[in-house]
């Protein structure tokens, strides 16, 4: 009786908290609507140019239900065959810090979507927005770069990489590769 | 080539999955298959119908890994041609020393994106040697020597008539071997891994040269020429549990080397 009641405290006190972010499902909600994002911030100049964040979009990094979406469509869509678990393969790897067309979830968005020289398809039209939002955050999640507490711990494939709740994270280098190819 | 007493006319191929056939090149009968490597995934060839004989516990199936299989995807000997020397009568092959464990995955088809399906890890066989450049006897149908190596033997091998063996490693060695004993006479590091093929003609001037192009790539070298990262075992379809030390071994090249051979 008193265990239940303890339940329902906890329950409405955890709705109260900004905290629950990660808790959310948005099974019906709007995809965040996409503006125009560059692929560099590297400006002449000097100072980079920042990148323009969508306040909407970034929740998708925080929260549970989207990063674990994003990794079951992840594999879904095949992202596996050229990125691998991070690590690359004919494709680049997305775990470490090199982006060459931005590493921010707003511009993994556009990749996804556009497509990118030497193989990256663009995916637009393909896939629903919501789920490149999701799929973005699991990207974003294998550099150690989501919410800790939102990202899966553990994977029920073959164990690959070290669980992403231990993968450091990776800064988003604002430089162009060193390497191009 | 002499098959049991008589000359055959045959057809001698070490395959990817381990075994080195002896094949009648008029009949197409399989004479003989006999393992050059450590082999976990199949039992031998049935020499009847020349069909491999699966292990039933190694055969791959969705959502299960199997683990221990020998050799790997890229083969007991990927594509990396051998050589044969008509005075030795040895064939002179790179080969490697690779098992893995696997999961099969459900996969969508999409054009324009990798059709696979697979969750693979790779990992060295029995022995300390990842690979090796393995002299083997096809009359005798035994291996003789071989020269170890730490990494896949990833370039392919020419012998010359003056019995020298050439061939290069990942770690950008270019080795001189002797075709009978198996010594390494001579080894030149060039500046990256060697997955090309020498060549040896006479120049002009009438003296002999070996060439051979350096410069690191291919599928055991991908983690170095495509910087991938190797905190990912399934990296590059699973090198990436084995070969995130070559990128400190290795940088990426791409440099055509002569040499001038002794008078």
């Amino acid at each position: 009786m008193f265990s239940r009641y303890l339940v329902s405290l906890l329950l409405i006190g955890c709705s109260l908290f900004a905290g629950c972010e990660r808790e959310k499902r948005a099974f019906h909600d709007e995809a965040p609507a996409m503006n125009d994002v560059s692929p560099t911030s590297f400006r002449a100049g000097g100072t980079p140019r920042p990148v323009v964040k969508n306040a909407q979009a970034d929740e998708y990094e925080r929260n549970a239900f989207h990063i674990s979406e994003g990794k079951r469509y992840y594999e879904w869509y095949n992202c596996y065959s050229c990125h691998a678990a991070g690590g690359g393969d004919i494709g680049p790897p997305l775990m470490d810090d090199k982006w060459r067309y931005g590493g921010e979830i707003e511009q993994i968005y556009s990749s996804i979507v556009e497509g990118r020289p030497n193989g990256m398809p663009s995916f637009a039209g393909r896939i629903p927005e919501q789920q490149v939002w999701e799929i973005a955050a699991y990207v974003r999640s294998m550099a150690g770069n989501a919410a800790k507490d939102a990202v899966p711990s553990r994977g029920d494939e073959m164990k690959n990489t070290k669980p992403l709740t231990q993968i450091p994270h990776t800064p988003v280098r604002g430089d162009p590769p060193k390497t191009e190819r | 080539m002499r098959w049991e007493g008589k000359p055959r006319k045959v057809v001698v191929r070490p395959d990817r999955n381990g075994y080195m056939y002896v094949i009648d090149r008029l009949s197409g009968e399989v004479l003989a298959a006999d393992a050059y490597a450590y082999i976990t995934a199949s039992e031998g060839v049935d020499l009847k119908t020349g069909r491999l004989i699966y292990k039933p516990e190694k055969i791959p199936s969705q959502g299960k890994v199997v683990r221990e299989v020998c050799p790997n995807s890229p083969g007991a000997k990927d594509w990396t041609p051998s050589s044969f020397s008509k005075r030795t009568g040895l064939i002179y092959m790179p080969h490697n020393n690779m098992c893995m464990d696997w999961e099969i995955k459900p996969v969508s088809y999409i054009a324009g994106t990798g059709y696979l399906g697979v969750n693979a890890r790779f990992y060295p066989g029995p022995g300390d040697h990842v690979g090796e450049m393995m002299a083997w006897d096809p009359v005798a149908r035994r291996k003789l020597w071989a020269v170890p190596e730490r990494w896949p033997v990833w370039s392919g091998t020419a012998v010359t008539a003056g019995d020298v063996v050439f061939y290069g490693n990942l770690e950008g060695w270019f080795k001189a071997v002797h075709a009978r004993t198996g010594e390494v006479l001579w080894q030149y590091r060039t500046a990256s891994g060697i997955i090309g093929q020498p060549t040896t003609f006479r120049g002009p001037d009438g003296r002999q040269y070996v060439a051979i192009l350096s410069g690191i790539g291919g599928w055991a070298g991908a983690m170095v020429s495509s910087e991938l990262d190797e905190r990912d075992p399934t990296t590059a379809k699973g090198f990436g549990n084995m070969v995130g030390e070559l990128k400190k071994q290795s940088g990426i090249g791409g440099m055509l080397y002569v040499f001038a051979l002794p008078r």
